[in-house]
């Protein structure tokens, strides 16, 4: 349900500032309908997750300080209040082994940054569209 | 020696017509896979208890017969074999019930079948392009 307060929101947990840039920028069509918060670190990213109301997605990078992707997913599969969440795990390691462990902790998604700016671009804009218009979220419950 | 085997995806459809439209529009991707078809929800996990490899992926509709779809997905996530495997529910329904079930019970995605044809396949072919080539799947083994 959306609040009176403001739109629903994606959370996007990325230390690099280029990428998050990018990430902004092939976010910019949806800006009407959701609105983006960033945290840098994987403590931040908690924080976030701690307020009302949820998010309707949560992206996050494998790469962060104190907390990695991995941990956060960890922390927030443990919450009943988070559990449902549909998170994405981005990595830019070169290893997909990683993805097993992804899976094993509960991830919804697992996407590999590419190297290239246009074609991170191109699939940053594919998982949006996704998880944004096709995909249908669950509803946190109203207060 | 180099193996390359076809990737597999199931879909659990109990519905010919929907079967149909979704193979086609899967098909229509042209992508390197095989497609088996489950027509309730017994024969779903039989063939998952068993398959070589598993498949990379589940495409599951909520209404079957014998088993319905979050009962399925149940037994999935029960199962180590197939614990990790990525299930999206495809299901008629967008009943908010259904919606939070289903991710409570740890499916991977909720995709609501369009009533339109044309949205339809334009709809399975998005997700089939960002399951089968943008998601990196956990390796079957």
């Amino acid at each position: 349900m959306r609040s009176e307060a403001g739109l629903p929101w994606v959370l996007l947990a990325e230390d690099n500032s280029d990428d998050e840039q990018l990430f902004r920028r092939a976010f910019r069509p949806y800006a009407t309908q959701f609105e983006l918060r960033v945290a840098t670190t994987g403590p931040e990213a908690v924080d976030l997750l701690k307020e009302e109301p949820l998010p309707v997605v949560a992206f996050l990078d494998t790469r962060m300080p104190l907390l990695d992707g991995f941990g956060v997913l960890k922390w927030i599969r443990s919450e009943p209040r988070l559990n449902s969440l549909p998170v994405l795990v981005v990595s830019s390691a070169t290893e997909l082994a990683e993805s097993v462990g992804g899976y094993e902790l509960g991830v919804s998604s697992f996407i590999q940054k590419p190297v290239d700016f246009d074609e991170y671009m191109t699939t940053v804009k594919t998982v949006l569209d996704y998880w944004l218009t096709v995909n249908r979220n669950p509803r946190p419950p109203v207060a | 020696m180099l193996t390359s085997h076809r990737r597999t995806i199931l879909l659990v459809e109990d519905s010919p017509d929907d079967e149909r439209l979704t193979l086609r529009a899967l098909n229509r991707l042209g992508l390197d896979m095989t497609i088996d078809v489950a027509r309730d929800g017994m024969e779903a996990i039989k063939y998952l208890e068993t398959c070589e490899p598993l498949p990379v992926m589940v495409l599951l509709d909520l209404k079957l017969p014998l088993l319905n779809g979050l009962q399925v997905l149940d037994r999935i996530r029960a199962n180590p074999r197939t614990k990790a495997l990525p299930v999206i529910v495809l299901t008629s329904s967008d009943e908010p019930s259904d919606i939070n079930t289903a991710y409570k019970l740890h499916a991977n995605s909720f995709v609501q079948k369009p009533v339109d044809f044309s949205e339809f396949s334009q709809v399975i072919g998005e997700l089939g392009k960002y399951w089968f080539v943008t998601n990196v799947n956990p390796p079957t083994g």
